[in-house]
């Protein structure tokens, strides 16, 4: 996930800060239920349950179809890497939080990601346009570096039949870079660029980076495998394809909901946790299943290693916590029912 | 399964009279580097009445050239079964060996549900009696399978120079000999191959290189009609997601003696075969003789299996597209991969491959570079122009005769309401004609270059052949719930300076549809290279012909082919005169 997306997290955050804004559908009761009900969204994204988290957001903008985020979370979960998300969605929702707050970069970050993701090169380019020189953008290194790397890759994709697109991407690239070295995102864009002028060890020098700064990240994989079958190392090849088949697994299940069933998965994390040691993220998943099956002493030791990993992870810190505690875990985030009267999603129905 | 099927009665007495006319014109068998035929003038003497021209292509009404078949996709309405949006494909074939291509059309019939009026029709076989001109032989031949049909195949079974038709359905395959006189017995029962399940492609290669095409069928999904879920947004009912449905594993089947099989799935090392497959394309991915198959899977992974050849000590298979990069998309994503061509886009004497993909994601060229695929679709420019289209027959093809490989795609949608769920989708969709800038580097130009490219259609299978055999590549489209397509390609016409030459190869100790034979040729210091297929685009069967557009030039320089047969022989043919088909015989010492 790009840094410069809202995350989840910081948006629960902002609903407390936004009762003036709910007052007038009802004040703090509301603000508890659109809290309650964001709590719930974000924990169906943590468990990678894409499709029905972004159920759940839609139920959120039934009920609260002026606010702001509940909009935002809509368009948030259509905005993570899942087979069935819907990218005419996420612009959707975008544009109607543009309709509630106006164009804040906040909500323009989100809209040039969805274009882009439809291809939309010329209004990608245009918004980039409109938010570089914004002063909130300009006083932010790492999302000025994201957006250069944006139009980086639109500059890249024109660039089979315009020669002078790829200098572009390049000198977009060279700056991002300066605004942000350690920026997973211009790192991988760096090596799709040099991918796509075939000098595929400097691909695989910009990947290690990555993949040491964010291991758990399927593109960085994916592309690793490519550089290592041209630098004749089957073992790698084998290891990185191995590590991006299960990153796809889990997300592009058989299942209806996109998310593998609850043991298939914690299969998945436990390969994972051997195939790929350093990805803390996909671990610390790892942990919290381990602790939901009421295998605290295991979940203990993973957290362990997450520290040894991640000396100053937080949320494996918390974790550690509430398990040395004896607590138990909160109820699994599921699909709510829905009230009545409202137009709800039966068993079987699939996006398109 | 309860499939409606019904025969046809005995052919009437205006059908005998042809089916007598047919054996009279059989040709005799053709010898080494012979001219199959002078290219005619193009047919273009008589006008249909909706005919469109423009420079490069004529665009036919179908039904004015003779050719009335409607396909049906015969909706249930209630239900929305995934296989009615999903078919069908057609086929290029000589099934008289009077030396022009015929057409099959395959159709649908209704399902468990279905409560619409439209009666079950059979699949059709058109004779081409030149001149771009057709007649319906269905019922003399024997034909008209009423089942519901996905795709065709046409490889010659017994090596007797007349080919069979198998037709791959929703249920029991149908496999019609050809007895030679312009008329098909059903042999299914007892073949070994009427698989029952929700078959789609078919791929036919001699992978024992025993002198027979043996098979690997593509399977899809499990289509429980008893307990089919059906999937809705809100209270519109829609065609559900290929995810619903659980994968149904492809087969690999034996030839035992032309016309009998025997399933060697296990045994050939085929295991876990559980992607939804949609397209099966025989290629040399390794270079040692042996065939290997590239199989296009629905939202799963590719599978790209290695014939290990004499290597393993006999029929074994080994798969490795993710190794290779077949797998996924550049993205390290599945993809809903379906019509599928592999062809040396830029001439540099290896094979990429090219596989049309669901709306919004970008088709996918897994590029050839050393021994590896990446999919390079953006760097081919092949990328963006693809990302809103459902593309699924997909063919390389030389339609300009530049010296260069061309693209077609045609499109459309799954899902009949689309438009009401998502307002950047329509169910039918626009083709593309993506043109060879010359150095690999493609640029979409099909609606500048003929209308037809700018009209939608619910497109599926593509066919490419020279239907009038005037020394250019025509284009027929399968469309779902609608009539076909047909471009005749004016290339011939309107540049005549152009040099071509095309060859139809023929197994002797190889089987005699030689599929997998590999031909280099040259003219001057121009090399091109290519392999025969027959199951490539998609659930379509193509003109085996192998052709190649040199571009102006000079005619009189003759051509030399060197051919590496199926059966590990090697051959070299000089002196070879352009602008003309040519007959090779494999030679036998």
């Amino acid at each position: 996930m790009m840094r410069w997306c809202l995350c989840l997290v910081v948006l629960i955050g902002l609903a407390g800060t936004a009762a003036a804004g709910l007052t007038s559908q009802g004040g703090a009761k509301v603000q508890a239920r659109l809290a309650s009900e964001l709590k719930k969204v974000e924990g169906l994204l943590a468990q990678s349950r894409y499709a029905e988290a972004a159920r759940a957001a839609e139920r959120l903008v039934r009920r609260f179809k002026n606010e702001f985020l509940a909009w935002m979370a809509l368009a948030h979960c259509h905005i993570q890497e899942w087979p069935l998300r819907n990218d005419q969605r996420a612009e959707e929702a975008a544009e109607q939080c543009v309709l509630l707050k106006g164009r804040e970069p906040p909500v323009l970050l989100v809209l040039v990601k969805t274009k882009l993701r439809q291809s939309k090169f010329d209004e990608v380019l245009a918004l980039v346009e409109e938010l570089l020189p914004h002063p909130a953008i300009r006083s932010a290194p790492e999302t000025t570096a994201e957006l250069l790397t944006m139009r980086a890759t639109v500059h890249q994709r024109q660039g089979a039949l315009d020669p002078q697109a790829l200098k572009k991407a390049a000198e977009d690239l060279e700056l991002a870079r300066t605004l942000s070295p350690r920026n997973v995102g211009v790192l991988i864009s760096s090596a799709e660029l040099h991918i796509h002028e075939q000098r595929y060890e400097e691909a695989r020098v910009e990947l290690e980076a990555a993949v040491a700064i964010s291991p758990g990240q399927k593109r960085v994989h994916s592309l690793l495998v490519t550089c290592y079958r041209h630098k004749k190392d089957p073992e790698k090849v084998k290891l990185h394809y191995e590590i991006l088949t299960l990153l796809n697994r889990l997300v592009d299940s058989v299942a209806l909901t996109n998310a593998p069933k609850e043991e298939e998965r914690f299969e998945i994390l436990r390969k994972l946790a051997v195939k790929n040691p350093t990805d803390f993220e996909h671990r610390m998943q790892l942990a919290v299943v381990l602790w939901r099956r009421g295998e605290s002493p295991a979940a203990l030791k993973e957290i362990d290693e997450i520290l040894k990993i991640a000396p100053i992870h937080q949320g494996a810190r918390l974790l550690r916590a509430q398990v040395e505690s004896g607590a138990g875990p909160d109820e699994e985030e599921g699909e709510e029912e829905s009230e009545p009267g409202e137009d709800a999603d039966k068993d079987g129905d699939s996006c398109p | 399964m309860s499939v409606e099927r019904r025969t046809w009665g005995a052919a009437s007495l205006g059908y005998a009279l042809l089916l007598l006319s047919c054996s009279e014109n059989e040709p005799d068998r053709l010898s080494s580097d012979t001219s199959l035929k002078d290219p005619p003038p193009a047919a273009i003497g008589s006008k249909p009445a909706k005919e469109r021209r423009t420079k490069a292509f004529l665009h036919h009404d179908p039904e004015q050239l003779g050719i009335d078949f409607v396909h049906r996709r015969y909706q249930t309405e209630s239900i929305k079964y995934l296989p009615e949006t999903a078919g069908s494909g057609m086929a290029m074939l000589d099934y008289d060996r009077d030396g022009d291509l015929d057409l099959y059309f395959v159709q649908c019939c209704p399902l468990p549900g279905y409560q619409g009026t439209q009666a079950a029709e059979p699949d059709r076989l058109y004779r081409n009696d030149g001149g771009f001109r057709f007649a319906d032989v269905t019922r003399s031949a024997g034909l008209g399978d009423l089942s519901y049909g996905m795709g065709v195949t046409c490889p010659d079974l017994d090596n007797d120079g007349f080919p069979e038709i198998y037709v791959a359905n929703l249920g029991p395959n149908v496999l019609y000999h050809n007895n030679g006189d312009g008329t098909f017995e059903n042999v299914s029962g007892g073949s070994g191959i009427d698989d029952p399940s929700w078959s789609t492609a078919a791929g036919w290669v001699d992978f024992d290189r025993d002198g027979d095409l043996d098979l690997y069928l593509c399977n899809y999904a499990v289509c429980d009609f008893e307990h089919y879920k059906v999937c809705s947004q809100g209270k519109l009912i829609s065609y559900c997601h290929p995810d619903t449905l659980e994968s149904q594993p492809d087969r690999l089947f034996r030839n035992d003696d032309g016309l009998h099989f025997t399933d060697i799935t296990v045994e050939a090392g085929i295991v876990d075969p559980f992607g939804k497959g949609l397209a099966v394309v025989p290629f040399d991915h390794d270079g040692d003789g042996w065939i290997d198959l590239f199989i296009a899977n629905d939202a799963d992974p590719n599978f790209l299996w290695l014939n290990r050849g004499e290597a393993a000590g006999g029929l074994q298979f080994e798969e490795v597209a993710g190794l290779c990069g077949a797998a996924l998309s550049g993205k390290g994503s599945s993809q809903s991969c379906m019509g599928t061509d592999i062809a040396d886009i830029d001439n540099d004497l290896d094979f990429d491959i090219f596989s049309a993909n669901f709306a919004k994601e970008p088709n996918v060229l897994y590029e050839r570079i050393e021994d590896f695929y990446e999919d390079r679709i953006y760097p081919r420019g092949l990328g963006e122009a693809s990302y809103k289209f459902t593309g699924f027959g997909a063919e390389f093809l030389d339609f300009d005769r530049d010296a260069d490989l061309d693209l077609v795609v045609v499109n459309g949608h799954i899902i009949d309401i689309v438009e009401q769920l998502d307002s950047t989708q329509t169910f039918a969709q626009e083709a593309h004609l993506y043109v060879n800038r010359g150095d690999g580097v493609f640029d979409e130009k099909g609606a500048s270059i003929h209308p037809f490219f700018g009209e939608r259609h619910v497109a599926r299978g593509l066919c490419v052949g020279d239907v009038d055999d005037d020394g250019d590549l025509d284009l027929l489209v399968s469309n779902n719930d609608e009539a076909p397509s047909v471009l005749q390609n004016l290339a011939s016409e309107s540049s005549p300076g152009d040099v071509w030459i095309g060859f139809r190869l023929v197994g002797r100790k190889s089987a005699r549809d030689a599929i997998g034979a590999r031909l280099e040729v040259q003219q001057g210091d121009r090399r091109r290279v290519d392999e025969v297929r027959g199951s490539t685009s998609y659930l379509c069967w193509l003109d085996l012909r192998l052709y190649f557009g040199f571009g102006p030039g000079d005619k009189g320089l003759p051509c030399t082919a060197r051919i590496r047969w199926p059966s590990g022989r090697n051959s070299e043919h000089q002196g070879l005169a352009s602008c003309r088909y040519h007959v090779i015989e494999e030679p036998i010492e």
